[in-house]
């Protein structure tokens, strides 16, 4: 140690030695920052995104329309989507686009339909999902948002593709 | 006589499961500081706040395998821990821990038994300890081990030095190599007052002759693993850990009956005031440790040999010049 350059004095380096020691008793008598992590939660912000989510309607059938634009506009490619029609009986709350439409009232009676295209089935990986939010943007019917589960672990990769059942509950 | 004998035994069982309770609990005391200083909770899930961490610990450890390398000594290898952790209990013997109590009409001393040379048997077994160290590095016959015990040694022998000289000073004041007297000395100013330097000096010294964070070359986990005690698992591996946190205590034990007045103050009972004090200057040792980080090689000698030795050498004649001249 060149003990002739001046921040190497004694004076200088025991005063920062002391400088040290108010540091770390001053931090001594703070809060501390961490939390027992399962037992308490950190509160996430309200706009916090993680994975998306699939709404419904009050009734519980889906608001999704199986129109692909998730699908095409997902930059991880992580939406697989098929269409299909899914019968969710004759009672329906409807939407306000259809209430302005009148689109059920064309259909044949006794089709057991809403009238709507819907996906027979929709899977998200959550593996390739990286959390963008495009998906939420580009939908038509607010039928897919970005939830707030954050703690998603699985023991295998397939695991990790969530289909509606899923993507509906989990949330 | 039987009354004599029943009453140091008693004193011992005392004294030694107090020791290592101690020892234990301060393992929880160096994590909960640790986590203090750096905003974390430390642990918290055994027991309330973690109070049961350090049996949970302990059996943890008791029922680990235990390894011995192929290659290794075993005879020292098994010797080694059980070197570290003997002559740390054994230094508590000579230090009064409370003023004397009157049992049955008998005076008894708390204190196992009060040598007229009490700091030279302390200095005597404090530097037994290092064989314990080097003969683990040795004998476990890996480089890290090896290497950390060389480096303990020859860091041990360097600070042993200024650690002695920085007491000669007390001992001068105070006439007497007996601890009890030392203490009685200090019933009306503490010894720190009249040497600060020296109380400084010990403090340095004592930390790395503990092997402890800023000094802890011998253990260096970045560049070593973990040192002497790199190949020791299960007990053994429990008792180079008791030494270590032993030593912490022993040795402010020994800071509190040379510098801080032993177990004098007013009011509490004598032995809570050891306790307290003691315990004050643990906080001191860990709380170093938390602050600092580690030191060069080179730096730690340099600091030894030509900054706490000469340091402590003035100490000792500056103290020598002002007694003469207040005896005048």
């Amino acid at each position: 140690m060149d003990t002739k350059r001046p921040e190497n004095s004694i004076i200088e380096i025991s005063k920062n030695l002391l400088v040290g020691l108010k540091t770390t008793i001053k931090t001594f008598f703070r809060k501390p920052v961490t939390f027992q992590y399962p037992r308490e939660k950190i509160r996430i912000a309200e706009r916090f995104r993680a994975f998306p989510k699939l709404n419904v309607n009050n009734d519980g059938s889906l608001r999704c329309v199986a129109c692909f634009l998730c699908q095409t506009v997902c930059p991880s490619e992580a939406i697989k989507i098929k269409s299909g029609y899914v019968d969710y009986g004759d009672s329906h709350e409807l939407t306000e686009r259809q209430k302005h439409n009148h689109s059920i009232d064309k259909l044949k009676p006794g089709t057991g339909n809403d009238g709507r295209r819907h996906p027979s089935s929709f899977d998200i990986d959550l593996l390739r999902c990286i959390c963008c939010g495009y998906c939420e943007e580009i939908c038509p019917e607010e039928a897919i948002s970005m939830g707030n589960n954050y703690e998603v672990a699985f023991y295998t990769r397939d695991e990790g593709i969530y289909g509606i059942e899923k993507l509906i509950k989990s949330w | 006589m039987i009354f004599w004998l029943i009453a140091e035994v008693i004193k011992i069982l005392i004294v030694f499961a107090g020791l290592l309770m101690a020892a234990a609990y301060l393992t929880l005391l160096e994590r909960k500081v640790a986590a203090k200083i750096q905003n974390r909770m430390g642990p918290m899930e055994a027991g309330f706040h973690g109070l049961l961490q350090p049996i949970a610990d302990g059996i943890k450890l008791f029922f680990k395998e235990d390894i011995i390398p192929w290659d290794a000594d075993k005879f020292l290898f098994l010797l080694a821990p059980v070197i570290v952790v003997i002559p740390a209990l054994t230094t508590f013997a000579v230090i009064p821990f409370g003023a004397p109590i009157k049992v049955l009409g008998h005076t008894v001393p708390l204190q196992i038994t009060d040598v007229n040379i009490g700091i030279l048997f302390i200095l005597a077994l404090s530097s037994l300890g290092i064989y314990g160290v080097v003969l683990g590095g040795w004998a476990s016959n890996s480089k890290y081990s090896l290497l950390g015990g060389i480096r303990t040694a020859a860091q041990m022998i360097s600070y042993e030095i200024p650690l002695v000289l920085s007491i000669i000073g007390i001992i001068m004041i105070a006439g007497d190599l007996s601890l009890a007297n030392i203490v009685s000395e200090q019933s009306h100013v503490w010894f720190i007052v009249y040497q600060p330097i020296g109380f400084i000096i010990y403090l340095i010294a004592s930390t790395a002759e503990m092997n402890r964070v800023p000094f802890d070359l011998g253990e260096a986990e970045g560049e070593l693993v973990a040192g002497f005690h790199t190949e020791y698992s299960s007990m053994e591996f429990a008792f180079y850990f008791i030494g270590e946190y032993a030593q912490i205590v022993v040795n402010s034990a020994i800071i509190v009956t040379l510098f801080l007045g032993g177990w004098q103050g007013p009011f509490l009972p004598s032995v809570l005031w050891f306790l307290i004090k003691v315990f004050f200057v643990v906080l001191i040792y860990l709380w170093l440790r938390w602050t600092y980080p580690r030191l060069r090689y080179d730096e730690l000698m340099d600091f030894g040999w030509k900054f706490l030795l000469p340091l402590a050498l003035a100490n000792i004649i500056v103290t020598g010049f002002i007694m003469i001249l207040i005896n005048k």
